[in-house]
């Protein structure tokens, strides 16, 4: 526990110090172990320019665990549940404890850039993501208009 | 003159108590024997013992070994085609780039990224030292510059020779010059040879053989060196050391809680990254916890050194470190045995059963009595039936359609009954570490338990960490069709279908001994409960892939006829 509050603590400082172009992060309330963050979708993708807003739910164990995603903004993607979860695996496979939260929201904007039909959660927009990217993309620009404003 | 002897006597004394274990006086005694024979003994003194420093003796000098400094990201580099051929095994520091330090697993495609890169880069703390062998002349410094001369066991003759040049500017006459050498050496060779940031090794062939006679410039090499890369396992062996050595001597900051502690309290990997010992201890202990075992490495994003077992014995609670063995076994497809206290038991994916070799024990997976090949779980304990020879013959009889539609129908009714029922199929499967049995209802075949959150494959049940088992092995992430539970055949079916077929034989398997029936004569007999194939003619068992029918005297369809009999083989003539 004191561990992550020390970390937590001197993570915000810093982004809030020197705020990333493509991303904000915010402690919600006075629980360290709860942020809010908004992506910006990468360009060049079905998601540019919408704004993803996404819970971080942080362990007692962090920096030893990984903190726990979910995307409050719906979002049409084969790695992303339609609930807005996130594979726990993604970040629990590679974890190290030298990572920070905001290596965690570069993830999350890599995976919008290049998603992993490989091992999807949504098995149906994997596939269509496979198989019929246009049909794809065209889905994922329409929920990004409706939803990610 | 002997101002100058005076100023070389000082210079020697400064040198001495600066440099200390660096600084080193040569000198070659003639010893005369009492028969008369002379020979000459190398005498080296450290400068901790006394140095009497002797201007007439031409045979005594003095060496300084200079260790240079280097900027924070030196490094040796090695192009990656000249080290395919060679076996030298440390880690590497590439320097590929990568958008996000955590890379998104599944497969491990971000190594091979890594791998296409041209150059084999070394970060590098420091390099062997380089030598400045040096001697007075009567009339240094008044009138001469020392005498001097430079070996090195990484830099070229000529990268030598052009540092030497340069020394010989350095002096005006009065005055002492070793220490600017010394400096200047220290700070600006690197620069001054354009090496600022990194030492690129050749595999260019050097010929050691041919040595400059009276050049100042000598390379230190070993006698099957053959090029400026057969340097780079002392350099590495050189760097490693010292870049403990270096670490020890202060306090560092943890990368992890990002707390400064003396380095006594701290780990340093082989990779030369470091973490506090709680950091380490908490790793390790947290990842046991949740069987990721995987985890137990270098907290350096991307670096592959892994902790080795005594430093996880070290940092990892008793208890822990029991687990981590436990969990190393399980990995290698083993199960503790349900039925000893010590015993490992080795799965079989095929049979779905364990074998201890510790006790001889052998469980069956889907429901955990012991092994009951050719027996169904539900009917262990209950009389014995034919059902395996009639499931045999419907499953292979595709031409009897009246057949087929009654199984199906019959199928049908059980599906319907059986997505109603709870209880244990090939649905569900124990835990391999815990045996918690473990529902799998939708989604892939990696599987986390619900109980202890170990992470298997569902098929094979082996613990695994990642998604790599699935492109690896046999396994598949997603079964393409959802596993159809087999259905025990009421008694009616069979008889009403015994009396269809004819009857072709039946054998019993030769390794689980359950009832095997021949089918339309086709000898080659596979045992559906131990996949066993065995030959209905000589009755051994045969493996899949071998040429049984074509290597022996068996054939593979019919009874075997008396050769003289053979008359419908013989082509027919018009
Ligand atoms: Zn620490
Ligand atoms: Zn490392
Ligand atoms: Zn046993
Ligand atoms: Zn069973
Ligand atoms: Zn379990
Ligand atoms: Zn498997
Ligand atoms: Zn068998
Ligand atoms: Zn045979």
């Amino acid at each position: 526990m004191a561990t992550s509050n020390k970390r937590l603590q001197k993570e915000i400082t810093d982004i809030l110090k020197t705020p990333p172009t493509w991303c904000t992060a915010q402690v919600v309330g006075d629980n360290l172990h709860k942020w809010k963050a908004t992506v910006i979708g990468p360009e060049n993708s079905p998601y540019e320019k919408g704004n993803f807003e996404i819970e971080l739910d942080i362990p007692v164990d962090y920096p030893f665990k990984p903190p726990a995603l979910k995307f409050t903004t719906k979002i049409y993607h084969p790695n992303i549940k339609s609930d807005g979860t996130v594979c726990s695996e993604l970040l629990s496979q590679n974890w190290s404890p030298q990572l920070k939260i905001f290596d965690v929201l570069t993830t999350i904007r890599l995976l919008l850039q290049e998603p992993n039909p490989e091992s999807p959660l949504e098995v149906e927009i994997a596939q269509q993501f496979k198989n019929d990217r246009n049909a794809f993309n065209k889905a994922a620009k329409e929920y990004c208009k409706k939803y990610a404003k | 003159m002997d101002f100058d002897y005076d100023l070389q006597q000082q210079e020697i004394a400064v040198l001495k108590s600066i440099f200390a274990d660096s600084f080193h006086q040569h000198s070659t005694k003639k010893v005369v024997e009492e028969n008369g024979d002379e020979y000459y003994k190398a005498d080296i003194r450290k400068s901790r013992e006394e140095i009497s420093y002797d201007p007439t003796n031409e045979d005594c000098y003095f060496q300084m070994k200079i260790t240079l400094n280097l900027p924070e990201d030196f490094k040796v580099k090695v192009k990656r085609s000249d080290l395919v051929n060679n076996s030298i095994s440390t880690t590497t520091t590439t320097t590929t780039s990568t958008t996000s330090r955590l890379s998104l697993g599944h497969a491990g495609h971000d190594e091979k990224k890594e791998d296409e890169s041209e150059y084999i880069e070394y970060a590098i703390v420091s390099l062997p030292c380089l030598s400045l062998n040096f001697q007075y002349p009567q009339n240094y410094p008044q009138e001469s510059a020392p005498l001097f001369q430079l070996s090195c066991s990484w830099l070229t003759i000529d990268q030598m020779e052009r540092i030497v040049e340069h020394l010989d500017t350095l002096f005006d006459k009065g005055e002492l010059v070793i220490f600017k050498y010394i400096d200047w050496v220290k700070d600006n060779a690197l620069d001054y040879l354009g090496l600022g940031n990194e030492l690129l090794l050749t595999n260019d062939p050097i010929n050691s053989d041919f040595e400059l006679i009276g050049s100042r410039a000598q390379w230190e090499h070993e006698y099957n060196w053959v090029s400026m890369l057969s340097v780079l396992p002392r350099i590495l062996s050189h760097n490693s050391h010292e870049s403990k050595r270096l670490f020890s001597l202060n306090s560092h900051t943890c990368p992890i809680c990002y707390c400064d502690y003396p380095a006594s309290e701290m780990t340093i990997l082989q990779c030369n990254h470091f973490l506090c010992n709680e950091c380490l201890s908490a790793t390790c202990n947290i990842n046991i916890q949740s069987k990721n075992i995987q985890l137990l490495k270098c907290t350096e994003p991307d670096c592959p050194q892994t902790f080795d077992i005594n430093t996880i014995q070290h940092a990892a609670s008793a208890d822990n470190f029991a687990k981590y063995q436990d969990l190393v076994k399980l990995s290698k497809g083993y199960t503790k045995c349900t039925n000893c206290p010590n015993g490992w038991a080795f799965i079989d994916v095929h049979t779905q059963s364990t074998f201890c070799s510790n006790c001889y024990f052998s469980k069956c997976l889907m429901c955990t009595n012991g092994f009951h090949p050719g027996v169904y779980c539900e009917d262990v304990g209950r009389a014995p039936t034919p059902i395996n020879k009639a499931n045999l013959m419907v499953k292979r009889d595709k031409s009897n359609q009246k057949l087929k539609d009654k199984i199906q129908e019959f199928q049908a009714v059980k599906q319907e009954e059986w997505k109603n029922r709870n209880f244990m199929d090939r649905r569900c499967k124990p835990c391999p570490y815990c045996h918690m049995m473990i529902w799998k209802y939708d989604g892939c075949s990696k599987m986390a338990c619900t109980n202890c959150s170990t992470k298997f494959c569902f098929i094979c049940l082996k613990i695994i960490q990642d998604y790599s088992h699935f492109n690896t092995g046999t396994c598949q992430l997603f079964e393409l069709e959802t596993p159809v539970p087999v259905f025990t055949i009421p008694t009616k079916l069979i008889q009403e279908f015994t009396q269809q077929s004819n009857d072709c034989g039946a054998m019993k398997c030769l390794r689980c001994r359950s009832l095997i029936a021949r089918y339309k004569f086709n000898n080659h007999l596979l045992c559906f409960s131990c996949k066993t194939e065995m030959c209905y003619q000589c009755k051994t068992i045969i493996n899949s892939g071998t040429k049984h029918y074509t290597t022996s005297s068996c054939q593979q369809h019919g009874d075997p006829t008396p050769v003289a009999t053979t008359t419908t083989t013989q082509p027919k003539t018009q």
